[in-house]
């Protein structure tokens, strides 16, 4: 076939009409993208307007150090954060600081994209946190939680169950330092894991606002010290007594079916332990009263004990044993138990070191 | 291993795509009436949905998103899709014509397979929830596992439809209801029965 | 006038696309769950339908035999596109609830069935009527079953809640299929019964014809 044969053949016609019909088509569709396309800081404006039901919001974020509106033609808006923020069993993603007009006056949020750990089968759930705060004229503090959103979830099949009132249970129990837990109230029975998680991120967005955006510093008791995976750090406390004693208030974080200890933990002088209450038992199923019974006397034989009798009950490297006197058929409860007079007790020098040093 | 284990679980039972995706329903119901020939198809939608997205799958994140024409990809899959299905038919042809004979003439009707188009579109949207957070490298291996494992549910669901469907030949059926409608009440059934799949949680 | 009075019907009833063909399955059984979602995907549908036949229609002349079908999943894939930023941009809800169904347009066996049967057989004018038509019973079939599927299954109509009453079963692909496949047995039904009363009256009418010019 010459050259001159096939610019006639059909072939050739073939391949020109696809091809210029795949041009206009292409050109079309580019300059058309150009007017239609929809940018990031628009995508923003549209989920949070949807959180606050319409209300006409100004979204704020910091650039350079400065804090900046978001405009809707922001291809990239920005954080009030740089870096997601980890915080206790939550992480938070996003901070926005949002504004809006209500009654004349301008109400002042800061919306939060936080997930919380914790939840149905080691998933999480990711919440929309919208606090409202105060600017004072020194000062901007939170006074409130205004709305919560849930955003999306993994695993937790029994989300359904929660309803909004759940979620605005959560501002109405608001006060001062609240930290919310499932013990506390806040769960919906039947789907408890999922409101654990739930509870993790709304505390999680508190904590990342009022320390990682408003700059306030929360005092670490235990900074410095070690293992503590299973201790709810925000939540415990120890007091160096005259006798150069430890008394320890210790929450745990839980683990897997039991739920958050209270425990009060006495340390003695040559790092024995010499009292051991439960506050508060967080052995949690539903026959809760059987999984207390069952648990190890952990009252009385952990009274008197040292830190190698500790390690020696928790298999290497302090994990959940498999095997041993903890077995009990409560041994998620007997090994929270175990993990906290372990820490109580490796850490005694710590107390000690912070206390001559302050 | 354990992510791989959930996206094949995932891909195969609980969001299985005729189940509980509806993709791909026009094969389906068009081609279940033997169990020969439903294999044949399953079959062949199976490797053109895993060839498809292992083409696709790099095409749009190291092509397309560099080069911002993300918008044309409906264009760009669908050309690639359909010259796919094209050359492989004719490789097929070439290689076992016995083959051929078996499934080549499912090949032309996949082009317009929702499940083929519709997983090359699901693969390059945000799969965290099935993945978890991975490597760009790992995303793309899961990705056209997933697609694979998601073309065996799809032939699962296939034969275990014709399967009944040849059953239901032995029985005679009111008029109205012949044809389509009780094929689609027989599906309701199949998709009740994947409801318990959703319960997997790895 | 007759003929678009006959495109109309068929499209409609007779040769509805959803009962009568059981085309376009996926979106259907994917999307009844909802009124909403149902509707307004056969709305866009009505728009890249009759779009794209009408652009087909005039490019039938020009379009080689041979790439015919190449070039028609160009046009229509463009038009889905579009149809694609338009509704993210203005109807952004619509475009969340659609999800995956609405890039899958492109393959909807309606649209290139009108295309392939229709369009590049008949002048812009009639294209467009099929279009319009075909659209429409296939609108009217998906909002009918959305209707259904969502009152029953979720208590609910386009999103508000109407009663606390419901089958939870009916809102899942497992219910959309049972809903759909009934509906097609009804509607076929129907028009059987519908054209046997016809045929009746038909002959009961030539009947009387007959004898009146036995009588004359």
């Amino acid at each position: 076939m010459t050259v001159k044969q096939f610019f006639k053949s059909t072939a050739f016609k073939c391949i020109m009409a696809l091809l210029a019909i795949l041009l206009v088509c292409g050109v079309f569709l580019t300059a058309m993208y150009g007017f239609l396309k929809v940018t990031e800081g628009e995508k923003l404006y549209r989920a949070v307007g949807k959180i606050y039901s319409g209300e006409s919001v100004k979204i704020y974020g910091i650039r350079d150090g400065q804090e900046v509106e978001i405009s809707k033609n922001d291809e990239k808006p920005v954080s009030m954060i740089a870096a997601p923020v980890k915080v206790a069993n939550a992480e938070v993603s996003d901070v926005y600081k949002v504004t809006y007009d209500k009654d004349g006056a301008t109400v002042l949020n800061y919306l939060a994209k936080s997930t919380g750990n914790g939840g149905f089968s080691n998933g999480t759930v990711t919440l929309w946190v919208a606090v409202t705060a105060d600017a004072g004229e020194t000062d901007t503090v939170i006074t409130g939680i205004n709305k919560i959103i849930i955003d999306s979830n993994v695993n937790q099949s029994f989300i359904g169950n929660i309803g909004s009132g759940f979620l605005d249970s959560f501002a109405e129990g608001y006060t001062d330092g609240i930290y919310y837990t499932t013990e506390a109230g806040y769960k919906v029975t039947g789907t408890s894991m999922s409101s654990n998680a739930i509870c993790n991120a709304v505390n999680g967005a508190i904590t990342c606002v009022d320390v990682n955006v408003l700059g306030h510093s929360r005092v670490n008791p235990f900074e410095n010290f070690t293992h503590t995976d299973l201790i709810n750090c925000d939540l415990s406390s120890y007091v160096v007594n005259d006798d150069n004693s430890v008394t320890y208030t210790i929450v745990t974080n839980g683990y897997v079916m039991a739920g958050a200890f209270t425990l009060e933990i006495v340390v003695a002088e040559d790092k024995t332990v010499r009292t051991f209450t439960i506050i508060k038992n967080g052995s949690t199923s539903s026959a809760t009263e059987d999984y207390k019974l069952k648990m190890f006397a952990v009252e009385t034989e952990f009274v008197g004990k040292n830190l190698e009798y500790f390690t020696a009950l928790m298999a290497d490297g302090w994990k959940h044993p498999s095997s041993g006197e903890l077995k009990t058929g409560a041994t998620n409860s007997n090994y929270n138990c175990a993990y906290a007079a372990a820490f109580a007790l490796e850490n005694y020098d710590n107390c000690i070191a912070a206390k001559e040093g302050a | 291993m354990a992510t791989i284990i959930a996206v094949i679980l995932a891909a195969v039972l609980t969001e299985n795509f005729i189940t509980v995706k509806t993709y791909g329903i026009c094969p389906f119901l068009g081609v279940s009436k033997k169990t020969s020939s439903a294999v044949g198809m399953g079959v062949a939608v199976t490797l053109v949905m895993a060839i498809a997205t292992a083409v696709t799958y790099p095409i749009y994140k190291f092509v397309m998103v560099p080069l911002k024409i993300e918008f044309l990809e409906i264009i760009f899959f669908i050309f690639i899709i359909a010259s796919l299905v094209q050359m492989l038919e004719k490789i097929i042809q070439k290689l076992s014509p016995s083959l051929y004979g078996a499934m080549g003439i499912y090949l032309p009707l996949i082009t317009t397979n929702c499940a083929v188009l519709g997983v090359t579109e699901l693969v390059i949207g945000n799969m965290d929830a099935v993945y978890g957070s991975v490597s760009a490298a790992a995303a793309y291996g899961l990705s056209v596992l997933y697609a694979f494992a998601a073309g065996i549910g799809f032939t699962l669901v296939m034969i275990i439809m014709s399967g009944m469907r040849e059953k239901l030949n032995c029985y005679k059926t009111p008029k109205a209801l012949a044809g389509f409608p009780i094929a689609m009440v027989t599906a309701s059934f199949i998709c009740m029965a994947f409801m318990v799949f959703k319960s997997i949680a790895v | 006038m007759n003929k678009y009075k006959k495109i109309t019907l068929d499209g409609l009833i007779f040769q509805n696309p959803t009962f009568m063909l059981v085309l376009g399955t996926c979106p259907t059984l994917g999307l009844i769950s909802s009124a909403f979602s149902a509707m307004g995907m056969g709305l866009t549908v009505i728009v890249i339908l009759t779009l794209s036949n009408v652009l087909i229609s005039l490019l039938r002349k020009l379009i080689p035999n041979e790439v015919r079908i190449p070039c028609y999943i160009v046009i229509i894939a463009t038009l889905v596109t579009f149809a694609r930023m338009l509704l993210e941009k203005f109807v952004p809800d619509l475009y969340d609830s659609l999800g995956g169904f609405l890039a899958l347009i492109v393959v909807n066996c309606i649209i290139l069935g009108r295309a392939e049967a229709f369009a590049n057989k008949h002048n812009p004018l009639e294209a467009a009527v099929d279009g319009i038509a075909n659209g429409l019973g296939f609108t009217c079939a998906l909002t009918v079953m959305g209707v259904v599927c969502e009152f029953l299954g979720k208590g609910s109509l386009f999103g508000y809640h109407i009663m606390d009453f419901k089958i939870g079963m009916l809102a899942t692909p497992a219910g959309a299929f049972i809903v759909y496949g009934l509906s097609i047995a009804l509607f076929v039904y129907v028009i059987d019964v519908f054209q046997r009363a016809r045929r009746v009256k038909a002959n009961k009418l030539a009947r009387e014809n007959l004898m009146t010019q036995g009588v004359e």
